[in-house]
């Protein structure tokens, strides 16, 4: 028995992955994990850089990626433009003392054991080519100062990794100084235009944005008649009917919801919720709003790409509001629409003096919070309702549900709305629990498939960015029997279901507006046996 | 003694070794951050590693349970189905089991005696047996994974092919399946079938 062989030992075979010096390890280009690049004709129709110039097409997992002759002066030009213009970027390539307190943070880190995705590593991609190409310690000191210079293989490891940050900003929350890591990625990202380096994801549905007014590349036809299709099943399941006002000047409030929610499936039921809600607010206290064609997307891809695309796709919200002449915006449920709302919106197109300070025409209240920006996200409106008694309500008909709530990254860490959805939650379910408390509120983890990383081909990355949420979520799961899990942000509902598929088949997704009109009783309605879906509300079994 | 005795007796020990080497089956970076921070949500990788190879060891050497072999493995494999590994570093996990367990023989071999060859040969093919059920388990992440890009594909038309198809139409197809496109209210035109 002393002769056991050893493990195979003939074989040679080594699982250890190669140590060493993070800038000497080899890119592993993996299918599955980054996203096709955007076609030239797409970029040409947003007037970006198109390639077109030198004619390519690029294949990912080349060697050669068709770069012009003169990219690296492109990048390192534009790089010193956007060091110039933006203060916040030079400061965060110049102050990190990389103490790590951030590298634990990120989701794409968690699930993939990558520590190429610690937040401080992505950064470091860009910060040492700052360091050996723009100061001058990094050009004498070289490596020794985390310094190198540009070259074709930086640029990969730089466009690879920066499509995998999904610009949630948890890393940031931890950060001793404040540096802002999705910032780095929106810098990088746009950098990497200069070059037509953009994924097919972002820049096709910032076209289709740019010519139809939403993302989906729904015309005004198509886009009402999904609304029509909804208001033929809400009657088939609600026993109403009624009708909705486009388009109309002189509406009191615009709705303003990403496209997500009128094309995708669970978001549409969302989307039936919003019109439910409207039509008994319209009934009982003569809510008067209008939906329009025109500024039918809420959501703003751009902001993953270029700072003047998503200002030019922003800006149609302010222009159509002007042209109907409403007192103030409603928005629906989004994740990254709220932060361009709340944080870049107003100065992009402010002062917005022609639009009033947000009050809600049934309650009174003031939303102070809304008073630069003149939108109103729809759960500190329906929070509103609730508190003040305006909503019939019926939470018994969400009892086959057992709820959690996902903090989405952009509306709980970008603007703060942490308690609205849970009390609105809470007076429409009788059963709700919430997940672990570093899993939440400013800590939330993100879906794993923001800042337009969504698209189908990187779904191994998607489901490792997925998996510490969808761990959390298994958790109370197991602990309590939760079979659903709410979000406020459409990408979260076009994300979730996949990732659950995977990590947590037996539990559904819902927005909460769904909610919320499930359990509204509604003047009129007939025998409330489906719910809003179609299914049987006694005998429902939510699937991802 | 029996090879079985000796593994219960060595049971922690062994277990650590094991999940010691499936750690270091990650970048070294990774491996500090996995011994450092014990919090299950905030390490849930980590967690899923120390939480996994210790009943699966109880598993093998003791029930030899299929289907609990089967779901344990699930918790480790769908991660590793979706990382950086080959399919056969991604299985490899089992295999490392028996390194383990090599080495720990060769050390304590003399002093404690003899160990029947067949009691060896049977617990390694348990192992085997075991990474037999980790291939299962990895080809239905896997074909998991691709039954969702499919569903994006016939899902998400506007982005593959930019004919698109009214929404509603195709969830009333999918709830009522047979029924035809006049089901659709059809004034789109989206919801034609092509």
């Amino acid at each position: 028995m002393a002769n056991i062989p050893k493990y195979y030992e003939s074989l040679n075979l080594d699982y250890k992955p190669p140590r060493g010096n993070w800038m000497d390890r080899p890119l592993n280009i993996k299918s599955g994990i980054y996203c096709y690049p955007a076609r030239p004709n797409v970029l040409a129709g947003i007037q970006m850089n198109d390639r077109s110039d030198w004619g390519k097409y690029w294949v990912v997992e080349d060697e050669d990626w068709e770069l012009p002759d003169d990219w690296k002066e492109r990048f390192l030009n534009k790089m010193r433009d956007m060091l110039d213009k933006y203060r916040t970027f030079k400061i965060y390539m110049d102050i990190c003392v990389r103490c790590g307190a951030c590298a634990d943070k990120c989701h794409y880190f968690l699930g993939s054991g990558d520590p190429m995705n610690m937040p401080v590593m992505r950064a470091e991609l860009l910060r040492s080519v700052y360091r050996g190409e723009f100061t001058k310690t990094g050009k004498i000191l070289g490596r020794i100062a985390g310094a190198r210079k540009l070259t074709k293989g930086v640029l990969r490891q730089i466009w690879y990794y920066m499509f995998q940050c999904s610009e949630c900003r948890r890393c940031s929350t931890f950060c001793p100084y404040g540096i802002d890591t999705a910032e780095i990625t929106i810098m990088a990202r746009e950098i990497m235009n200069e070059l037509g380096m953009n994924i097919a994801w972002i820049q096709e549905s910032c076209y289709k944005c740019i010519h139809t007014g939403n993302h989906l590349g729904l015309q005004p036809q198509a886009y009402k008649e999904c609304i029509d299709c909804m208001l033929g099943d809400i009657e088939e399941n609600v026993g109403i009917s009624f009708d909705v006002s486009w388009n109309r000047k002189g509406a009191d409030i615009l709705f303003v919801t990403p496209s997500g929610d009128v094309f995708a499936e669970p978001g549409i039921y969302t989307l039936a919720g919003y019109l439910l809600l409207f039509e008994y607010l319209r009934k009982e206290y003569g809510f008067d709003y209008t939906w329009s064609t025109y500024a039918s997307e809420g959501g703003d891809f751009g902001y993953f790409t270029a700072n003047d695309i998503a200002k030019r796709m922003n800006s149609k919200i302010y222009l159509e509001a002007k042209r109907l002449g409403v007192k103030w915006i409603l928005g629906g449920e989004c994740g990254h629409m709220w932060r361009v709302l709340n944080q870049y919106m107003t100065t992009w197109h402010g002062p917005v003096d022609f639009l009033e300070e947000p009050v809600s025409p049934i309650t009174g209240t003031k939303f102070e919070n809304a008073k630069a920006h003149k939108m109103v996200h729809i759960m500190e409106f329906t929070a509103d309702l609730i508190k003040h008694g305006k909503l019939k309500l019926d939470p018994s008909r969400n009892d086959r549900l057992r709820v959690t709530y996902h903090d989405s990254c952009n509306p709980s860490r970008g603007m703060g709305l942490l308690e609205e959805p849970r009390y609105v939650i809470k007076n429409v379910c009788n059963h709700f629990y919430e997940m672990p408390e570093n899993t939440l509120r400013d800590q939330t983890f993100c879906c794993g498939s923001g800042s337009g990383l969504n698209a189908s081909e990187n779904m191994e990355l998607r489901m490792r960015g997925g998996f510490p949420r969808q761990n959390a979520v298994r958790y109370v799961r197991d602990k309590y029997g939760v079979n659903m899990l709410a979000c406020i942000c459409a990408i979260d509902r076009a994300a979730f279901p996949d990732a659950q598929r995977y990590w947590n088949p037996d539990v559904g997704c819902t927005g909460i507006t769904e909610l919320v009109a499930n359990a509204l009783i509604m003047e009129g309605e007939g025998p409330r046996t489906n719910n809003l879906r179609g299914f049987e509300i006694a005998t429902w079994e939510p699937k991802p | 003694m029996n090879l079985e005795k000796f593994l219960t007796k060595k049971r922690d020990h062994v277990v650590d070794k094991w999940i010691q080497s499936v750690q270091e089956t990650y970048p070294a970076e990774t491996v500090k951050f996995f011994r450092h921070q014990r919090n299950r949500f905030a390490n849930p990788l980590g967690a899923a590693i120390s939480e996994t190879m210790g009943p699966l060891f109880d598993e093998l050497l003791n029930e030899n349970n299929p289907q609990n072999i089967s779901s344990l493995l699930d918790r480790i494999i769908r991660i590793r189905a979706v990382q950086e590994f080959e399919p056969s570093s991604a299985v490899a996990v089992v295999f490392l089991l028996k390194k383990v367990i090599r080495d720990e023989l060769k050390k304590d071999i003399e002093k404690d005696g003899l160990i029947k060859v067949e009691d060896l040969l049977e617990f390694e093919s348990r192992i085997d047996y075991c990474a037999l059920l980790a291939f299962d388990v990895y080809m239905k992440c896997r074909e998991t994974i691709w039954g969702n890009k499919l569903d994006d594909f016939i899902k998400r038309p506007y982005v593959t092919g930019g004919n698109m198809r009214c929404l509603s139409y195709m969830l009333k197809q999918e709830q009522r399946q047979g029924k035809v496109a006049e089901d659709c209210c059809n004034n789109c035109g989206l919801g034609e079938v092509r």
